[in-house]
């Protein structure tokens, strides 16, 4: 029993990274309607400079370099390649997906030929959070939970504001029809290029918290941190937060649970795409999904 | 003495090698209602992708108060106060009709004024029914007054409507009709392409007619159907006859 | 540059032969990755069925493309299901699904793999296999097969429309692709001693996707272009295997911003010039053979038929039977179910209750497409038309082949299109394009043909001429029209069906409806002042 619990317990502590990554996708989704496949690769090169930067400037360089490196990097995503092809047509969803799978090539490749394809380490002194609390017999770390913490806050005020703010307005309205929302004067590039910039904000704050609890990166680093939470993104629906953070919980859980069955890490992320899999065989619209075509009513 | 109004001149326009709109010129001064009529294919609705930004000029000119505006894209006309109602889709269906009026104000740059939204309520109670229902909820009819409504909440000074008439019953054409005089004599400005005769009877001005990209001959709305030349190109011969 | 050794050349027929089954999926507007998993299944069935069960190389081979071909079946179900980016989605599913289960079961070797597979040559294999895949796509370019793939990417919810299965061949895509691969896999595996999971995985999946992407779909020689030439570099600098990754990545972001049909693109616009022309259609033939309801009798029979959206009525307890030939008029204010009822009679929305008969089959709950086979064509408010096509390739795409079929040019000319069959429909105003559309839906032969407002932005001569049409096509077939237009419909309606609020309140002659008071007022106004 003791060890169920542990392991819901760590499930929690799973959550925190799926959830952040995953509201980084959905922040893009929401204002674009693009699928940024290449948040992962992002993450593991903002990982790896932030990590040199950690060795050679300090606490100061680290924060920044993990924060920026992702915001810079997605900013030059959308001006260099969704905005040229929106100009060409406004249905980008496989064309901006596609387009993301380039740079995901693109910036795997550069952080390979940064670390000669080596895993690279933080030095080990470097911003330690080892404190943890024992409630009933359980032993709990500090930092996981402070992972879950912020991302939680950051789906909350997130959530809220897609709703309720003028930009969040605007972000639903680019995503529903780019070329009316630019006619009624809305700035639709740079309401785009802020939702990107945004997305790399959070995959910049995903970089600082799960290099903390990893410690490492490497070039490949990236799919690893991406695929759960872009599988929690599209059984959620593609863009139903709810669905999306609830999804998340229970595939943090899963894996979690998935150690008391088998030893092999590998079966992890096959339960995750095989329940995603199996929604999208069964709902082909994802769990919080409405049919995407706009049907007029009568 | 400075020019007023929207002034286009010898404008060239058009998709791929094809040019649509041939040399055309149109003048439209502040609270006037103009109307385009003519045949499919004339450039009427290109004419209007031009002046809301989404067809670029390709030469000739579009002032506004003796402005060049013709460079920059749709936000930048609707931001000088030119607001394109284009035809077919024209909401955003997944938010609701509150949501919609709001993104009115919200894209030119400030919160929405609770007088303007009364105004557009009493053109168009039904809006105010609907508030909290999903655009795309709502009959072609009602989206397009949406679409108009949501356009007046930014006070614009010219108004471009494009085929408006087209879905809509005629029962509702006509509460269009009274609704865009009243906004005329506020002092907007209409620019109306459509096909609808009686629509832009009751909506008064000039009436222009256009043929192949240029505008070929003009009369007052009311005398549309006397005008011997305008009513032989838009009724066709026959009924001419009869 | 140094000379290819046999592995290299073995590598870049396999990327070669990759990029034509991610290609092939391009063609039907999916990306599929499923390849590069499917090509790990025959590897791994390979190696399995050759070490464990000490199989046959060639029996081996076969059997791995089999049981390829099997999985590929059992999940083109759920694939075809999904649409759009969703598809490739799954897709990707099936890669992390198929890497992660080849890396942690032990009988697969985990994550090292398997060592010791029997080995050969396998060059000449998988050259004859490339000319193979190479002339069957040359056939499909110029296959009616192929422009219905070409519909299916280009406008997927009216190639349904068209009575093409979407689905199913969406589905058929996807099995071959993956069946390719697997047998590719199995050769893969015969050639290089072993297999592991690292050679099948996401980020070989993105790379060969991106010489797909950069290939295109619509030309038989892009793939082989595009994807050899990506091989050979990538083979090539080997040394530089990070420096090639950019420039491929590079040039995927490139393609798809500029070019997004890729290579193949470019190169069928190049070709166009002399390929599609209308010059090859078939000149004899008649334009409107015989339908084959003859009988006077009831053709299209709608009974009790009710259908609510979020509890508000659209239709409410609709009946009504309509004969086999003639013009029916549809009319009532916005929001009075018009567009529903259409939708009911073509199957495209299912009434909550009451029933759909056409031709004395009760089709109530069938698909659209069971609603076409029975003889029921629509055309639409906004005229669909596949852009990229030719106005003759959209007419003839989707539609059979037989002895009787209606002659296309002489449907042409009945309808008054000839001149503009070369022509691109985005290039024709309103007048033409509704017309085009009329001409499509004759060619599928159709008992009902429903017209959603076709004068709707026409001017009134338009109209009027496209009145005419409109009653000859009727004298045919049953032809049910919603109309705004008070004109058209007067002149071409021998009655007329007004709806309000989803209530049948009028079914008689156009003169009579139009003196019903509730229709004079609900809808009209005062009729004399709009159509006067």
């Amino acid at each position: 029993m003791d060890t169920f619990l542990e392991q819901v317990v760590n499930g929690l502590g799973l959550t925190g990274p799926i959830l952040l990554v995953a509201m980084s996708l959905l922040t893009a989704l929401a204002a674009t309607r693009v699928l940024n496949v290449a948040v992962g690769a992002a993450y593991a090169l903002s990982a790896i400079i932030a990590i040199r930067a950690a060795t050679d400037l300090g606490i100061t360089g680290f924060l920044l370099a993990a924060l920026l490196l992702p915001i810079v990097l997605l900013m030059v995503m959308e001006l260099v390649a969704l905005r040229w092809q929106r100009k060409r047509s406004d249905d980008v969803e496989i064309g901006g997906f596609a387009a993301t799978l380039g740079f995901s090539i693109i910036i795997t490749a550069v952080a390979a030929l940064l670390t000669q394809s080596q895993p690279v380490e933080l030095p080990s002194d470097f911003l330690r959070v080892q404190q943890h609390f024992r409630i009933g017999g359980v032993t709990i770390q500090l930092l996981p939970i402070i992972v879950l913490v912020v991302a939680l806050v950051i789906t909350i005020v997130w959530a809220w504001a897609l709703r309720h703010t003028k930009s969040g307005k605007q972000y639903r309205a680019l995503a529903a029809d780019h070329e009316l929302a630019s006619t009624i004067g809305i700035r639709t590039g740079n309401v785009a290029l802020k939702a990107w910039a945004i997305s790399g904000l959070f995959v910049g704050i995903a970089t600082i918290l799960l290099l903390l609890q990893s410690r490492s990166s490497s070039a490949t680093a990236g799919s690893d941190v991406l695929l759960t939470p872009f599988a929690a993104v599209i059984a959620g629906g593609m863009g139903n937060i709810r669905a999306t953070v609830l999804v998340s919980f229970f595939f943090g859980i899963a894996s979690s649970l998935l150690v008391l069955v088998t030893s092999s890490a590998a079966f992890q992320q096959v339960l995750v795409f095989a329940v995603l899999f199996l929604v999208l065989a069964i709902r082909p619209d994802g769990l919080g999904g409405r049919k995407q075509s706009g049907r007029r009513a009568y | 003495m400075t020019e007023q109004g929207l002034v286009i001149e010898r404008l060239t326009a058009g998709y791929n090698r094809v040019d649509v709109l041939r040399g055309c010129g149109l003048t439209v001064g502040y609270g006037e209602a103009v109307s385009l009529v003519g045949p499919n294919g004339a450039g009427k609705s290109t004419l209007f992708r031009v002046i809301g930004g989404l067809l670029s000029v390709r030469s000739g000119s579009l002032r506004l108060d003796g402005e060049d505006i013709s460079r920059g894209g749709p936000n930048r006309r609707a931001r000088k106060g030119i607001v394109h109602v284009p035809e077919g889709k024209c909401v955003f269906g997944n938010l609701d009709v509150a949501e919609n009026l709001d993104l009115g104000a919200i894209a030119l740059g400030y919160d929405i004024r609770q007088q303007d939204l009364d105004h557009v309520f009493e053109l168009f109670p039904v809006l105010k029914v609907k508030r909290k229902q999903a655009a795309g909820t709502l009959s072609g009819g009602e989206q397009r007054m949406l679409a108009i409504a949501r356009g007046l909440i930014g006070r614009p000074k010219f108004l471009l409507l494009d085929e408006p008439s087209l879905g809509l019953a005629p029962l509702l054409v006509r509460q269009l009709g009274d609704a865009c005089r009243t906004l005329r004599e506020e002092g907007l400005s209409i620019i109306l392409a459509e096909q609808n005769l009686g629509l832009v009877e009751r909506i008064g001005g000039t009436a222009h007619l256009m043929t192949w990209g240029r505008i070929d001959r003009s009369t007052p709305a009311a005398s549309i159907r006397s005008d011997e030349q305008m009513a032989k190109a838009v009724l066709g011969a026959e009924l001419m006859e009869s | 540059m140094g000379a290819l050794t046999q592995a290299d050349v073995i590598t870049i027929l396999i990327d070669i032969l990759l990029t034509y089954t991610i290609s092939l999926t391009l063609r039907v507007g999916l990306l599929s990755i499923a390849p590069v998993a499917f090509q790990g299944i025959g590897a791994y069935a390979f190696a399995l069925l050759t070490l464990k069960a000490k199989m046959s190389i060639p029996l081996a081979v076969l059997l791995a493309a089999l049981i390829c071909l099997v999985i590929a079946a059992l999940l083109s179900y759920p694939l075809g299901r999904v649409r759009g980016l969703y598809a490739s989605i799954a897709t990707l599913a099936v890669v992390v699904i198929a890497t992660g289960l080849e890396s942690g079961f032990t009988f697969t070797g985990g994550s090292l793999g398997l060592a010791g597979v029997p080995h050969g040559d396998t060059r000449v294999a998988l050259a004859i296999i490339v000319v193979i895949v190479v002339a069957a796509w040359f056939w499909l370019d110029r296959s009616e097969l192929g422009r219905r793939l070409d519909a299916i990417r280009l406008d997927p919810s009216l190639a349904s429309t068209l009575s093409i299965n979407v689905g199913l061949t969406k589905a058929a895509v996807l099995v071959a692709s993956n069946t390719i691969a697997g047998l590719v896999g199995a050769l893969y595996a015969h050639s290089f001693f072993f297999v592991s999971p690292d050679s099948f995985n996401f980020f070989v999946a993105v790379q060969i996707s991106a010489f797909a992407i950069v290939a295109g779909a619509t030309h038989w020689a892009a793939p082989l272009i595009a994807g050899g030439v990506l091989a050979v570099l990538s083979a090539e600098g080997q040394n530089y295997a990070n420096y090639t990754a950019i420039a491929t990545g590079a040039l995927m972001v490139l393609v798809l911003v500029f070019s997004p049909e890729g290579l193949g693109g470019g190169l069928r616009r190049l070709t166009s010039r002399w390929r599609t022309s209308a010059r090859g259609l078939r000149g004899k033939g008649t334009a409107a053979p015989p339908s084959g309801t003859d009988q006077a009798g009831t053709l299209v029979a709608v009974h009790g038929v009710t259908k609510s959206f979020g509890g508000v009525h659209a239709l409410n307890d609709i009946t009504f039977e309509l004969p086999a030939r003639g013009v029916v008029g549809i009319i009532g204010p916005n929001g009075s179910g018009k567009s529903t009822l259409l939708a009911t009679i073509s199957g495209l929305l299912e009434p909550d209750s009451g029933t759909v008969t056409i031709g004395g089959r009760e089709l109530t709950g069938h698909d659209a497409r069971t609603f076409a086979s029975a003889g029921v064509t629509r055309t639409f408010q906004q005229p669909k038309l596949i852009l990229a096509m030719k106005v003759w390739e959209n007419l003839i795409v989707g539609a059979r082949e037989h002895a009787n079929a209606p002659s296309v040019r002489a449907v042409a000319d009945a309808v008054g299109i000839t001149d503009v069959l070369d022509a691109w429909p985005g290039e024709l105003p309103a007048s033409q394009t509704r017309r085009i559309e009329v001409a499509r839906a004759l060619l599928r032969e159709p008992k009902v043909l429903l017209m959603d407002e076709p004068a709707a932005g026409l001017t009134e001569a338009e109209a009027r001429s496209f009145s005419e049409l409109v009653t000859e096509i009727g004298k045919d077939r049953l032809v049910i029209l919603v109309e705004h237009n008070m004109n058209v419909i007067s002149a071409v309606a021998g009655r007329v069906i007004a709806l309000v609020e989803g209530h049948l309140i009028a079914d008689d002659r156009p003169e009579v409806v139009q003196a019903v008071p509730k229709v004079r007022t609900a809808y009209l106004g005062i009729v004399t002042e709009v159509t006067s």
